[in-house]
């Protein structure tokens, strides 16, 4: 421990609201090495993409958003260092890309000086430099014709050309670690394959640490090597891809990879769901925070908060009886 | 662009054609003959008679108006009867003052308007973003002339710093010019700040949660970048908008104000000429104020499309 490039130990994030202050991440750790592609899996509101925007601390309004753990980058902690040295990892160090590329891009501005920005700003190019470099990431993530596209706005060309144009912001000032939040969701899925593609294959070219936040179970077996799944704030299990996908110990694990629809196999077989919904943040389960929905739950599970323990090959769990369900789901199927 | 500008050009034709026809109606629909009402009750019928003549209101409606328009198109808009001078005169005699106050007027109103709504927006929900929306609402509510009597109390009667009301015009001197003005551009422009400075605050609200500001902000800018370069541009639309606005109502003569401080302006032309039913100013100044009107809206179009490319490009991607 403490070589990772990046090292999230016990982050917590509280937003205040109108009805009171609410734990969006509760207590989360991991940790991605260079080079490697970390998945953050779960629901709508489990609290992924707030892990993500924590780490830059895009939520920072004073009085709004708190938090507490550590994230150490590099040997420092992020949540403790000044806003002006947070500036200087942003869009340098550390790159985001965001879920909608049809808005994540400004309208008024052409695609060059949106991507010309952080380069002027992080390497102190002229801005004659900062332009060749613009052509050159356009080149890089595949777009054709780029000294004609570098002076056409968002809005004429298509979405999948506007991710990679947000790709090519992100890496224009070659950053450690890249942040993709639900980078293909809004994607047709011919589309989506090919940014992934692209973003693999620039993470070999760059050795960069990439966190990918997804919800879909297909991204993750494809192009991570480690998986994180998020239930509500917690994580509750995490492991490498391939063990996860064999072997999940966690109930909600399970859920969610028998919810994949198979495309061979039994046709007649019912898509298996995960009963219930996810619980809002104001009223968190007193216990382990899946138990109203798990179909293994028992008075225990009700009342007390299991810890996440770390099992053999970097494998870790939540779950008070991952011992007695391990393999309930390759007996039932 | 080009393109664009042309289309805006082209759809004024049908606003100024309406514009035209109403307000040559407003003789014909005022009630009462408009030349017993321009003589008064004493004169006699033959004299009446003769001014109709001469207005030429005995001829067919459609030939009286196309007689006006030929007119308007040479800049002659009829003579007025009680100053005795053209209208074209009149009204640029009494344009001057009111054009300067309304720059004057717009630039206070600006220049408060923009950094409240700004900061307020960036402390949406704090004491500060409170304080000044209550703020604009009272300057919204305060009667313009109101505000002017407690400036003029207090900075011209109280402090002696100002004069208390009159006008000179800039061709005698720029501060003799200015210091007239001053007090009037405070009383309106505080009331105008108050609108833009609401429509600022809402607008940047919007804008600054729109994803392209997280983009910016994880790009590591500092946040007055975000705030005057990615968040501001794209909000000016509205706020440019109501700017156009309130800059037309200031053309068109703060007639309350202007009297308050006693400044020829346009404002006070139409309250005489109303008092004194002289017809031909009254058309002329109305025409003249919507004529304005169309082309603050026409200016304010235009800067849409340099301001958003979305605007300008739409036909041409």
């Amino acid at each position: 421990m403490g070589d990772h490039l990046l090292e999230v130990n016990n982050l917590k994030t509280h937003f205040r609201t109108e009805r009171g202050k609410v734990t969006a991440v509760d207590g989360i750790s991991f940790h991605v090495d260079r080079g490697e592609v970390l998945a953050i899996v779960g629901e709508s509101g489990c609290g992924k993409s707030v892990t993500a925007q924590s780490i830059l601390r895009l939520f920072e309004e004073k009085g709004v958003t708190s938090y507490d753990g550590e994230i150490n980058f590099e040997g420092k902690n992020l949540l403790k260092i000044s806003d002006s040295e947070m500036r200087k990892i942003r869009g340098n160090d550390i790159s985001m890309i965001f879920q909608d590329p049809l808005s994540s891009l400004n309208p008024v501005f052409t695609i060059g000086d949106q991507i010309m920005e952080p380069i002027m700003l992080h390497q102190k190019l002229s801005k004659k430099e900062a332009y060749e470099r613009a052509i050159e990431m356009l080149k890089l993530i595949g777009i054709p014709a780029p000294e004609q596209r570098v002076h056409e706005y968002p809005h004429q060309i298509s979405g999948g050309m506007r991710q990679r144009v947000m790709i090519a912001i992100a890496l224009a000032c070659q950053p450690k670690l890249l942040i993709a939040d639900e980078p293909t969701t809004a994607l047709d899925v011919t589309i989506q394959s090919q940014i992934l593609e692209l973003i693999d294959s620039l993470r070999q070219k760059l050795d960069m640490g990439i966190m990918l936040i997804t919800h879909d179970l297909g991204v993750v077996a494809q192009h991570c090597t480690r998986v994180a799944v998020m239930y509500l704030g917690e994580v509750v299990e995490e492991g490498d891809v391939e063990s996860l996908f064999e072997n999940p110990l966690h109930p909600y694990t399970q859920g969610l990879i028998s919810s994949i629809p198979q495309l061979f196999g039994n046709r007649n077989k019912k898509l298996s769901i995960i009963k219930g919904m996810v619980p809002s943040l104001n009223e968190i389960p007193k216990g382990c925070r899946f138990a109203p929905r798990c179909p293994f739950a028992d008075a225990k599970c009700m009342n007390e908060k299991p810890e996440l323990e770390t099992l053999d090959h970097n494998k870790r769990i939540k779950c008070w009886h991952h011992q007695t369900i391990k393999g309930a789901v390759s007996n039932a199927t | 662009m080009k393109s664009y500008i042309l289309k805006r050009i082209l759809s004024l034709i049908p606003v100024l054609l309406i514009v035209s026809i109403v307000v040559f109606m407003i003789i014909h629909l005022t009630p009462g003959d408009p030349a017993a009402v321009i003589l008064g009750p004493e004169a006699s019928h033959e004299d009446v008679k003769q001014l109709q003549e001469e207005l030429g209101l005995n001829d067919p409606v459609y030939q009286q108006y196309f007689h006006w328009v030929e007119g308007v198109f040479q800049g002659n808009l009829g003579d007025s009867f009680f100053m005795d001078k053209p209208v074209t005169e009149a009204i640029l005699e009494h344009l001057g003052p009111t054009i300067s106050l309304a720059i004057l007027s717009q630039i206070t109103a600006i220049l408060i308007a923009l950094p409240l709504g700004i900061m307020a927006a960036r402390k949406r929900g704090t004491a500060t973003d409170q304080t000044f929306m209550g703020l604009s609402l009272l300057g919204i509510s305060i009667p313009h002339f109101l505000f002017g009597l407690f400036l003029i109390i207090i900075l011209a009667i109280n402090l002696r710093w100002l004069p208390v009301a009159g006008y000179k015009p800039l061709s005698a001197g720029f501060w003799e010019h200015i210091k007239y003005l001053i007090m009037p551009a405070i009383a309106l422009g505080t009331g105008q700040a108050a609108l833009i400075a609401r429509m600022t605050r809402s607008s940047m609200v919007e804008t600054l949660n729109l994803n392209f500001i997280k983009t910016a902000r994880s790009k590591g800018l500092h946040e007055r970048k975000v705030i005057y370069k990615h968040t501001l541009r794209n909000a000016f639309i509205p706020i440019l908008t109501v700017i156009g606005q309130t800059f037309g109502t200031l053309v068109a003569g703060a007639a309350v104000t202007e009297t308050v401080f006693n400044i020829p302006g346009i404002g006070q032309l139409i309250i005489n000429s109303v008092e004194r039913r002289d017809y031909m100013v009254i058309q002329g100044t109305v025409l003249m104020v919507t004529l304005t009107y169309v082309l603050i809206n026409l200016l304010v179009d235009l800067l849409y499309g340099v301001i958003d490319p979305r605007v300008r490009l739409k036909k041409e991607s």
